[in-house]
């Protein structure tokens, strides 16, 4: 016998085995993998169908009724979509809410929120001189009758000579 | 958690929920006149009368789609919406099936339609158990212990199940959910399905072939 009609006189016959079914299972160890697979299955079909149906909650039937109360269906369907939406929407509300409360009662510093770094570099005045920048300080002195400038030190060198 | 909404049916003193184990198809015609007349009042327009058929069905929709789906977060809305549908069709209830029968069509073909929409893939736990612990629940298996697994045994084989039916086509899922964990009869699945009881067998042959096929996939890690 050929291991594809063993295969299905098994699943056929519910994992009962013949005599020649038997003697051929004692030499493949592929359809011996097969029925354990099989009598698995089995078994698990078996757990699963004990296992205990949850029941309709307090006041299912009354609900169906009062759904019923719009025979039209478009409409129903439609007020049904609404309140899948609606609660979707609720849910992304009550999210978006806590997001925000989380923002405000968080401490401006500390581990979770200390001053970004980005933060520090537009709080600080940044100094821009060129090489050629006048440096208007006590060492410079402004000559408004030729418009130019004089350093300080440079005169006294000149007035020591 | 049975909350009657109705009055009890014309006629007769009412029995709320399903008539026995394996007798839920059987059904409006043959031994509940009260029923037929309740689904008349249906399809006369009376809303009120449908919370009796709710009622009544309700416990077999919900393991239907339950054993089908396998979603508890989901399963009152779905359970709900099939309801709505079988109120709006219910004109077209012709008593030739029994109610049962044609509520659970309904039921079926919202399950497949939602499974269409909808094909999630879970973590097994059965692929996360140790070596040693799928080697003894396997080996279990091929010496045909005829003592039960222990609970967490119990649990792996459960998520095993659910994690292949969760990867099966919607055909597969639905066939042997009917027959595996329904425990429907051949014929209770063709009327159900509208097919002949020959291709029932077919289908179901397939079915667990290409889940055993499938098991060995996910064993390889494929």
């Amino acid at each position: 016998m050929r291991c594809k009609d063993i295969q299905d006189g098994i699943v056929e016959a519910a994992g009962k085995q013949t005599a020649p079914v038997a003697e051929h299972l004692a030499s493949c160890p592929a359809c011996r993998a097969f029925v354990r697979d099989w009598r698995l299955t089995s078994l698990g079909f078996q757990a699963l169908a004990q296992e205990a149906v949850p029941e309709a909650t307090l006041g299912f039937t009354e609900r169906v009724v009062r759904l019923l109360q719009d025979p039209s269906s478009e409409k129903r369907f439609g007020e049904q979509f609404l309140v899948g939406v609606g609660r979707r929407f609720v849910y992304a509300g009550l999210l978006v809410t806590l997001l925000m409360l989380m923002g405000l009662l968080l401490p401006a510093s500390g581990p979770l929120r200390g001053p970004a770094a980005a933060e520090l570099y537009i709080a600080q005045s940044e100094p821009s001189t060129a090489w050629n920048d006048p440096l208007f300080s006590d060492d410079v002195q402004p000559n408004r009758a030729t418009g130019s400038i004089r350093l300080n030190h440079e005169a006294n060198e000149q007035g020591a000579k | 958690m049975g909350e009657p909404v109705t009055p009890t049916p014309p006629g007769s003193s009412t029995v709320l929920g399903m008539a026995g184990n394996g007798n839920w198809m059987a059904d409006s015609r043959r031994n509940s006149s009260p029923e037929a007349e309740w689904i008349q009042r249906c399809q006369d327009g009376d809303r009120e009368a449908f919370g009796y058929l709710v009622d009544r069905h309700r416990r077999r929709v919900f393991s239907l789609v339950y054993h089908i789906l396998h979603r508890h977060d989901e399963l009152e809305d779905v359970v709900q919406e099939i309801f709505v549908k079988g109120y709006l069709a219910i004109r077209s209830y012709n008593f030739q099936a029994s109610f049962g029968t044609w509520l659970s069509r309904i039921a079926v073909n919202h399950c497949y339609d939602y499974l269409r929409r909808q094909r999630a893939s879970r973590v097994s736990y059965y692929w996360q158990m140790s070596e040693e612990a799928q080697q003894e629940l396997e080996g279990r298996a091929e010496k045909e212990s005829s003592r039960q697994p222990d609970a967490e045994q119990q649990a792996a084989l459960k998520d095993l199940i659910n994690k292949l039916l969760d990867r099966a086509p919607a055909d597969d899922r639905i066939i042997l959910a009917l027959k595996e964990l329904e425990g429907l009869s051949i014929e209770e699945i063709a009327e159900i399905l509208k097919i002949r009881t020959s291709n029932v067998k077919v289908r179901l042959h397939r079915a667990r072939k290409r889940m055993l096929a499938d098991m060995e996939r996910l064993r390889q890690g494929r």
